[in-house]
Formats: C-alpha cells, structure tokens, sequence
C-alpha cells in the first residue's frame, strides 16, 4: 500500500476548531483509508474528533493530510480542499 | 493542567447532579464558570444560542458534551467546569446522545479556546478508562485521583 498526503495551510480565522472539527472528521470517516493529520512533530488519527483537537490546529498553521488505503488520493483531495474551503 | 488547577482550585465540579434536560446540565456547568467568575451570566444563553444555531456539534463524543458560546458572549476569562449527571440526558446529537459528561469552557480570545483550553479539555477526556472513572466519581477524592492519572499519562507521553 502506498500513501498519499499533501500539505496546506490554515487560513480561516479559528482554525480547525470545534465545529468545523467536527466536520473535518465526519469527512474523514467517509474513506476508508486511514487518515492522519499532522501539525510540527504532532499528529492525530483524523477520524478522532478529540484527537484532531488535541493537537490545536489554528489560523497559519502549516497541516499536512496523509491517507494510505484504497481511496487515499480522494481522501487526501476531499480534506484539503475542506481545509482550503473553511471561511468561519 | 490548567483545567485541573482551575476545576479543583475553585471547586467547579459537581457530580451527579440532577438534570432533566441539556438545558438544566448546561446551566448547572455555566453556573459554576460564573461561580468562578470566569463567566458572566449572558454565557449560558450565547450557549444556548449557539446550540440552536449550529445544532449540538458539541457533544464530541458517546456521552460528553463540551458546551461553550464565543469568547465575546460573556467569558471574563479561561473557565472549566465539570460536571456528571445522575441520569443521562438528550442534547439531539443521534451519534453521540445522551450525555452524562458536561465539561463547560469558556476563555477571553479564541485562540486561548483553540490552543490551550480545548487542549487541556481533550487531554482529560482522550482516554476511554478515565471517562469510565468520571462517570463514576463520586468525590473530590475520586477526581483528584482521576487528575493524577491523567497527569501521570501525559508525562509518559512526553
């Protein structure tokens, strides 16, 4: 199995916070590859919505999507272009 | 943790409590963010406000809530409040109902929120056996200890 990610950065005002967190994941659990969202040295299952808020995700920051699975590359497509998406 | 010094430091827990509806267990959570004074009273309902706006995306997981309104709506300043219902109750989220865990924040700016406390908040609540020993907690003794645990897991990590 290979793996697919790609990186984008955060640019709406509250970040990856509570509801479109929430959101984020619901997404995520849509595919059946696993999905893992990493910020720095930090990273959480994005199928988990209180690991996904563990790890603080905010305005600037620089994420990177990573799948690995039989629908990795829709995956990792569908979650950056949620994150470039967010306007709240 | 600053959720811990903050829950213990201002005793603002309460278990078991009586709730008959969201309504009644987000009040008794605010109640004591005010209590605190971490909050003003127009907090409790920004977060009902916001629950009838977005709907209750809050409950983040089987059984727990983590109500909160936006940092204008009332928050003096970085607030946790932590309390467990005798019977669960329904805030009409179908995934995650009912809920008998209601952790109540507040902060000054949304960064705070984003960065510190929703952290903290997820830290306590990540791991399903503390959850189970919340639910059971019974006094202060008991969330001491369930604090303690959580410390001493977070240190592992690190």
């Amino acid at each position: 199995m290979i793996m697919v990610n790609a990186t984008v950065t955060v640019t709406n005002a509250t970040g990856l916070h509570t509801r479109p967190g929430t959101q984020f994941v619901q997404l995520a659990q849509k595919f059946q590859s696993d999905v893992v969202l990493k910020k720095q040295d930090r990273e959480a299952n994005a199928k988990s919505i209180i690991k996904v808020l563990k790890i603080g995700i905010s305005q600037g920051d620089l994420i990177t999507i990573e799948a690995a699975g039989c629908d990795e590359t829709d995956a990792v497509s569908a979650l950056t272009d949620f994150i470039r998406n967010l306007t709240e | 943790m600053i959720l811990e010094d903050f829950v213990m430091n201002n005793h603002a827990w309460a278990l078991g409590v009586d709730a008959g509806t969201c309504g009644e267990a987000i009040k008794a959570g605010v109640d004591l963010l005010v209590k605190a004074g971490a909050a003003e009273e127009r907090y409790y309902q920004a977060v009902l406000d916001i629950k009838k706006e977005h709907g209750p995306y809050y409950v983040i997981a089987p059984g727990i809530a983590m109500p909160h309104a936006r940092p204008e709506s009332g928050a003096l300043k970085t607030g946790f409040s932590l309390v467990t219902l005798k019977e669960p109750v329904e805030f009409g989220n179908p995934d995650n109902d009912p809920v008998d865990i209601v952790l109540c924040i507040c902060a000054k700016d949304k960064n705070d929120l984003n960065n510190s406390v929703i952290i903290d908040a997820m830290t306590l609540l990540e791991n399903g056996d503390i959850v189970d020993e919340l639910r059971k907690a019974a006094s202060e003794d008991d969330l001491k200890n369930i604090f303690a645990q959580v410390a001493a897991m977070n240190e592992q990590e690190e």
